[in-house]
């Protein structure tokens, strides 16, 4: 609702902005006039702006030419540098036409020179009266009148009467209307990044209706792919990247993000709307879910996670990239420079720079990301709609049922647990001391044990005080997993052939170590052993290790929270299957690892060592009640013996238990007598992980957020970090409009601003670019340099009234470029003739068509869709299509490929990790999306070559391609390779060029009827299946005929 | 018509077009390409074929071999000898040696910053009588024949930053490495390789990222192209199976006579580069696998490097580096990880040593003995130098360093440079440099000077603003001029 009332308000400015005179008609009216933002500021720029321009740190003699008042005033010296209409009275004047090395200016020591012409220029607009204009693009565009032109016939709309009324004016003509199938091709192209294909290029020819170019643009405006097209620019312009860029440049996941790029532009959102989404969608009043997607646009910022590196640091790059990337991408604008110092060409002050920073500093981020695995923080979660009805279900149905019964049990046992203390308390002991005690250790604050022979006292390794503690019963003995122990002497003698017992209270940490052992050190390992393994329990009994010995260990691992009662039984048989382990009285299930025992296991070169393996696995935790017996015990009695502690506490007086004793004796009745709960217990726990796996299944994306208290911003002096200047508040550069009336001072205040009717740049810097995406440069051609060093418009007034009539059209994208590519200037063909050429080199005055490198998503696209395995599925996850090994090996990340349809989708979800680019995008110079680019070079290489002759990606292309001539281009020979002529050109063939085509299958026929084996070998490249019942040497020579076809300057030109 | 920057697209393309017009003769655009690409130059010695169509100055060096210790090398331990440190171990670092400087979040948690001499030996070598740790022993052997320089300092304290620093002149990630500059200013000399070549060895330690050799804001043109090991040195310069040579070139030929008719047709000059690059391609894929190919190398030569022929190693990359030298590749950078010793330094640097002593010295001396030395600036360094403290316990036989940029030591030699001299010195901790600071810009400068530029006017306009690799600053470092 507040969009549209302010776009309401947009509408309204603009068509008071439309009654106003139009300065711009009459500035190009006077041909001898210098105009001085055309002519005069580029040399001042240039050439004096450093010594004599905003940076106030750099200026000399106090002199300044950026701004009027300054370049006019009276200087110390008592001259004028400009005495308007008196070139020859003027300072400046003097000083650069001197002979007089010392005093010349621009100093030799610059490297700067004036031309014959610039000095010229200079002169004239003096004498003309000095006139000074602000910089052109800082003033709000006007919307300029219709240029008149000779040729009435050729404009089809407003766009070319400007570009013909200059051609006009330079004595040039414009080229002839491109054929249908060349602007079928550029529009598919430009559209969405993708060939048409043979049956719509028939139907265009067949469409004899004069709007039949228009219908086509329709089309393709309407068609998914679009979307696609349109996103690609606008994520090199958001550094959009699967990874986080420094260093380690770990994982992130922001392909929700980019979806939500590709369906705005598919839905055709409002530019306006678009802008404030993406910076401040959080903000929005009751945000939904997708505003807050779309505000992760300045998330897409690298994040670094070095070791020993400064957060503060990195925090403070994060901001920096935020208002380097804004600026460019709204403002057309370098502000980077003014991080460290006061602009040295525009008027941005290096306080204006960390004013703007200011809007961005208050995301609760770190400076370190500490995660390597995950995005993070902030981030949203942002489940499918299955995932978010089974989280529903889990989180509002299932846990609060489960909690609710493990409540319920909880209270009924809790009752149960009282009516069964008073049962116990009048009873007495059931069942009298087992019979063949070896030896008893009880820890109650001594380390004496009794033996069938007596008394004996156990030895402490350590010269400290034996560390006791509370027990099971009395008082235990405490490990702490160092290496201390008790050696108890030859106190036991055990052997295989005889039947015994032993076991202990224990209560240990899962890291293990052994509870008790009299075995010898390796290599033998002879004697026995009871271990903690991983919360596990284990027994040896060895003659020589591994050859001679058994081992068993339980299947389940114990909880270190309790105490657990442990007995060894033993046979005597020298078999696993006559040993069992107790615990808590119950036998427990056992694994047998290894049975190979058949001989004796005695040892008396080795004490009994308690806590300890002879010379390692020092144990953790804590024992109590060591007992040995000298006959395998009877359940029934192990039972007694590892209920009777709790029996006894039970027996107790409620108040009299320690807390410790309440826990246990707690676990003991839920453990012994009460399954319900237990069950109920771990269908909640079964719950919650099945919540926490669905969590970690459910994608997230990074948004914006601000922090309830914001963080104070200073300016940082030199840029450094570490150098805090003045304390600065948010706010926009004086040069540009103030924040627009009762917009708040934050980031959606800054986003209302970027799209408010008055600003001069927004609306121009956008329709630069949807200039540079379809005729291959801007009217500005320094996308990212709308400031005095950038250049002059090849068209001002074609580029103020495309920026009027786009915020006239509410924003509209669709609508701006429909009337772009519907203009005869687009629609022009694009063939040059060396006079051509000569006039115009680069085409900037577009008297022919535009005609380029497709980029390398594109390149990439085009090969798929030609052989028809594109897959054209929309948004998900990023793709690992085939690449060379090592190409990651610099990084720590190992590449996994991608298999099946992932090989196939568009270049735009190939995964993009910024330290090791996909190598043939790479090549293709597609960035790596480090930083926000506006403009990509565009180089021509043989390593390009080689990608398109050799990349697997390319030769499975042609050899699908070639599987589809076969099954779709008829059965004639020339038929078939005017099929595939078509399907990479669009276009039909010539004679001449049709018999390349059939020279190049015959030959490779004849290759690969002569070498089987090759053709087998070659068909093998790709994952995607051959045709059933492939003529194999066939199919390699029409292979042979599309890789021609894939590898020609036209196929990868629009 | 391509519509892409005019300076810089031409440049570019005449970087790999450099002697091989012979397909264009036929274009009748070529002299319309050539009157803008060939500037009337002075003299032959001052011609270059990038984007500076004169040299500002004689050139001492036609091209560039770049030894790159990624991880930073300590340079207490190898170059930079401090045998006070020997009986201050284990004592706290004065105050008023660290100045309160910034250090690492590895260390600034320490209790104690005690420093730590080197366990290592140092002896003087050569008629300079330059000390080398026990490590370098051949190293030790070319003393004569090399500049070190104890004095190199930088600004990043942290890995990524200081290699982004040290190649492009600035901390942030975006711009040109020194590889992209020099091809760009000064253009390609082989018809059959790329100017800017880069060849990996080593494992673990610190990242090495691509754009550690990228071309920035500079066209793809000039990034490092890295040659790899195995069957395929250059990606995919090799057919794929099953396509012979035979066959591909006649799907060449047919898909340059398709071309042509394009061109023709369309009189777009973009085709004609095209088709020459079709045609450079071609020739790479014979030229590469043989250059690739060690194996006929004289025994002696390979037991000099150490090389063995069909293995991956630093010895094998400093035999490549010699023979990328013979073609006139204009920037050959080696990078070597894993010199990053934060803990266990005796026992890793000995063991980085042994790997990069013996073929370093080697590639040095087989320069030498084929002339090219004359002609190449040959560079062996790191990214930063390593603390005089130590990081974590010192133990009899162990203890770390910590990052360090006050202070660090490389050697520079060949083309331009004077050999036989140590240059700079640090105070006797190895801590703060007290004469003749050379910083990462100033030896940008340097090197550039060593090549015949004017580090000031190697210049490229973006985002308004005319970028250089040495950003606003840098001196020619004068003394260490031959």
């Amino acid at each position: 609702m507040t969009i549209s009332l302010r776009l309401f308000a947009v509408y309204l400015g603009l068509l008071c902005l439309f009654r106003s005179a139009s300065s711009a008609a009459a500035r190009k009216g006077a041909k001898d006039q210098v105009d001085f933002n055309r002519d005069i500021r580029p040399i001042f720029s240039e050439n004096c702006y450093a010594c004599h321009g905003p940076d106030k740190g750099k200026r000399k003699a106090g002199l300044r030419f950026d701004i009027k008042e300054e370049a006019l005033k009276k200087l110390e010296s008592g001259d004028f540098a400009i005495v308007p209409g008196k070139s020859a009275q003027s300072k400046l004047v003097k000083l650069i036409t001197t002979k007089d090395e010392d005093d010349h200016m621009p100093p030799a020591k610059s490297g700067k020179h004036l031309t014959s012409e610039q000095i010229n220029l200079l002169k004239r607009w003096i004498d003309q009266g000095a006139k000074w204009q602000d910089h052109w693009s800082y003033i709000p565009p006007e919307r300029p009148e219709l240029p008149a032109v000779k040729n009435k016939k050729w404009p089809h709309n407003e766009i070319d009467h400007f570009i013909l009324a200059r051609l006009e004016k330079e004595g040039l003509k414009p080229s002839p209307e491109a054929d249908k199938t060349t602007l079928l091709r550029r529009a598919s192209f430009d559209l969405t990044g993708l060939p048409p294909t043979v049956a719509e290029v028939d139907a265009f020819l067949a469409d004899k209706d004069p709007n039949s170019y228009e219908k086509v643009v329709d089309r393709l405006l309407a068609s998914p792919q679009y979307g696609e097209r349109m996103a690609q620019v606008w994520l090199d312009l958001a550094r959009y990247a699967d990874t986080s860029g420094y260093h380690f440049d770990s994982p992130r996941y922001m392909w929700l993000w980019r979806e939500w790029v590709i369906k705005a532009f598919n839905h055709n959102m409002p530019f306006d709307q678009f802008t404030i989404e993406q910076l401040a969608g959080d903000m929005l009043p009751n945000a939904t879910r997708d505003q807050r997607i779309a505000s992760g646009f300045h998330r897409n910022v690298m994040t670094n996670d070095e070791g020993g590196a400064d957060p503060d640091e990195y925090l403070a790059k994060y901001m920096v990239d935020r208002v380097s990337t804004t600026a460019i991408v709204w403002l057309g604008t370098t502000m980077g420079c003014a991080e460290c110092h006061d602009h040295k060409y525009d008027r941005i002050s290096q306080k204006e720079f960390y004013k703007f920073y200011a809007f961005f500093h208050n995301v609760p981020e770190k400076g370190l990301d500490g995660t390597r695995t995950e995005n993070p923080l902030p981030r949203m979660q942002v489940p499918t709609p299955a995932q978010e009805t089974r989280m529903r279900q889990i989180t509002n149905t299932a846990l609060p049922a489960a909690e609710q019964l493990v409540k319920t049990r909880e209270a009924e046992i809790n009752i149960a647990q009282e009516k069964w203390e008073k049962e116990i308390a009048t009873k007495t002991n059931s069942l009298a001391e087992p019979a063949g005690l070896l030896a008893k250790f009880t820890f109650d604050d001594t380390l004496a044990f009794t033996t069938a022979a007596g008394t004996n006292v156990a030895k402490f390794s350590s010269t400290n005080p034996p560390p006791y503690g509370t027990g099971k019963i009395g008082r235990s003995f405490k490990f702490d997993g160092k290496g201390e122990f008790l050696d108890a002497g030859q106190a036991v003698a055990l052997e295989a052939t005889n039947a015994f017992s032993f076991g202990a209270w224990a209560k240990f940490d899962p890291k293990g170590g052994a509870i008790l052992s009299k075995m010898e050190d390796g290599p033998g390992f002879r004697g026995f052993d009871l271990l903690v393994e991983e919360g596990k329990l284990a027994v040896h009994l060895i003659n020589t290790w591994p050859d001679n010995g058994l081992k068993v260990q339980t299947k389940d691992a114990f909880s270190k929270d309790f105490w657990h009662h442990i007995m060894v039984v033993y046979d005597g048989s020298k078999k696993a299957a006559g040993l069992k382990i107790y615990v808590d009285g119950k036998s427990a299930p056992l694994e047998t690892k290894t049975d190979k025992l058949s001989a004796n296991i005695i040892t008396n070169t080795v004490p009994l060592i308690l806590g300890k393996r002879y010379k390692s696995l020092p144990l953790t935790g804590r024992i109590d009640d060591v007992r040995f017996y000298s006959r395998a015990l009877a359940e029934k009695e192990i039972t007694v013996l590892a209920q009777e502690p709790d029996l006894t506490v039970a027996r107790l007086v409620a108040d009299k238990r320690t807390e410790a004793q309440k826990t246990e004796l707690k676990h003991f009745f839920r453990e012994n007598y009460a399954a319900d709960l237990s069950k109920a217990e771990q269908e909640l726990a079964a719950l919650k992980q099945k919540r926490d796996a669905l969590n970690k299944e459910i994608p997230n994306t990074m948004v914006m957020e601000e922090m309830p208290k914001p963080r104070d911003t200073f300016i940082l002096v030199r840029g450094n970090f570490q150098n805090k200047g003045e304390k600065v508040a948010a706010g926009v550069p004086s040069f540009l409009p103030p924040l627009p009336e009762g917009a708040p001072t934050n980031r959606l205040g800054l986003a209302e601003w970027l799209v408010s009717t008055n600003h001069p740049l927004t609306s121009r810097v956008t329709v630069n670019r949807f200039w540079q995406t379809f005729f291959g440069t801007g009217i500005v051609k320094t996308m990212n340099d709308f400031g005095s060093q950038g250049e002059w418009p090849s068209h001002p007034e074609l580029l103020d009234w495309l920026a009027t009539e786009f915020m006239a059209r509410h924003w509209d994208m669709k609508s701006i470029i429909k009337t772009i590519v519907m203009s005869s200037t687009y629609r022009q063909s694009s063939t040059a003739t060396p006079q051509g050429l000569e006039r115009d080199r680069y085409n900037r005055l577009l008297a022919r068509g535009p005609r380029s490198r497709l980029d390398a998503e594109f390149i990439r696209d085009t090969a798929l869709a030609v052989s028809g395995l594109l897959n054209p599925k929309i948004g998900g996850l990023s793709v690992r299509p085939y690449q060379p090994p090592g190409i990651w090996d610099g990084t720590d990340a190992k590449f996994e490929q991608s298999h099946g349809e992932d090989l196939y989708r568009r270049g735009i979800y190939v995964y993009w990790k910024r330290s090791a680019h996909y190598p043939s995008f790479a090549t293709f110079d597609a960035p790596n999306r480090e930083i926000c680019t506006a403009q990509r070079p565009r180089s021509s290489t043989p390593l390009q070559s080689l990608v398109l002759m050799n990349d697997p990606v390319y030769v499975e292309a042609a050899r699908s391609m070639a599987a589809r001539i076969l099954r779709e281009g008829g059965s004639d020979l020339k038929q078939q390779l005017t099929y595939a002529f078509r399907l990479a050109l669009a276009r039909s063939p010539s004679e001449q060029e049709l018999a390349i085509l059939e020279r190049t299958y015959k030959e490779q026929l004849d290759n690969y009827d002569q070498d089987a084996k090759a053709a087998d070998e070659l068909l093998k490249v790709g994952e995607s299946p051959l045709p059933p019942n492939a003529k194999k040497p066939l199919l390699a020579a029409w292979t042979g005929v599309a890789n021609v076809l894939l590898n020609l300057n036209e196929t990868n030109t629009k | 018509m391509n519509l892409f920057d005019d300076l810089n697209k031409i440049s570019s393309r005449r970087a790999f077009l450099a002697r091989s017009t012979t397909g264009l003769g036929a274009v009748a655009l070529a002299s319309l390409l050539n009157e803008n690409l060939f500037g009337a130059s002075s003299s032959p010695a001052l011609q270059s074929n990038g984007a500076l169509k004169t040299l500002h100055f004689a050139p001492k060096a036609k091209r560039v071999i770049y030894m790159f210790m990624s991880g930073a090398p300590s340079h207490i331990d190898l170059f930079d000898h401090k045998p006070k440190l020997k009986d201050l171990t284990n004592s706290e670092l004065p105050a008023s040696v660290r100045m309160g400087q910034r250090i690492t979040g590895m260390t600034s948690g320490q209790k104690q910053l005690l420093v730590v001499g080197s366990p290592f030996e140092f002896k003087k070598h050569g008629k300079c009588q330059a000390e080398i740790s026990e490590l370098l022993p051949h190293t030790g052997a070319i003393v004569d024949d090399i500049a070190i320089i104890r004095s190199m300092f930088t600004e990043p304290i942290n890995h990524d930053p200081a290699v982004t620093f040290l190649g492009t002149g600035n901390q942030q990630p975006g711009r040109p490495t020194m590889g992209a500059w020099i091809t760009y200013g000064l253009g390609n000399l082989n018809r059959n390789l790329p100017g800017f070549v880069v060849l990996l060895s080593g494992s673990g330690g610190q990242p090495v990222q691509t754009r550690y050799y990228g071309n920035g804001f500079l066209p793809g043109d000039f990034q490092g192209v890295p040659f790899r090991n195995g069957a395929d040195p250059i990606l995919y310069v090799s057919n794929p199976k099953g396509l012979s040579m035979k066959a591909r070139r006649q799907l060449l030929d047919r898909v340059q006579e398709l071309n042509r008719i394009a061109l023709g047709k369309l009189g777009d000059p973009e085709i004609a580069t095209h088709i020459e690059n079709y045609e450079m391609a071609y020739r790479m894929q014979t030229s590469v696998p043989e250059l690739m190919d060690i194996s006929k190398e004289p025994k002696e030569v390979l037991e000099m490097y150490g090389a063995e022929p069909g293995k991956a190693s630093y010895a094998n990359n400093c035999l490549l580096a010699r023979r990328l030298a013979e073609r006139d590749v204009r920037f050959i950078q080696l990078i070597h990880r894993d010199w990053d010793h934060h803990s266990n330094l005796p026992v890793e640097i000995r063991k980085q040593a042994k790997i990069c002593d013996q073929p370093s010295a080697a590639l040095l001396k087989d320069l030498k003995q084929r002339g090219l030395l004359e002609d190449t600036l040959v560079i062996w360094g790191g990214e930063f130098g390593r603390t005089t403290y130590s990081q974590g316990e010192i133990k009899k036989d162990s203890f770390g360093r910590d990052h360090h940029p006050r202070c660090f030591s490389i050697w520079m030699a060949g083309g331009g440079i004077k050999g036989g001299m140590t240059f700079g010195k640090t105070d006797d901790f190895g801590y703060n440099i007290v004469e003749d600071p050379v910083h990462v810009h100033d030896f940008h400068a340097t090197m550039l000077h060593c090549l015949g530029v004017d580090h000031t006017k190697l210049t490229y306009r973006f985002e308004g603003r005319d970028y250089r690799l040495t950003d606003v600053a840098g001196e020619v470092v004068k003394p260490l001029l031959a």
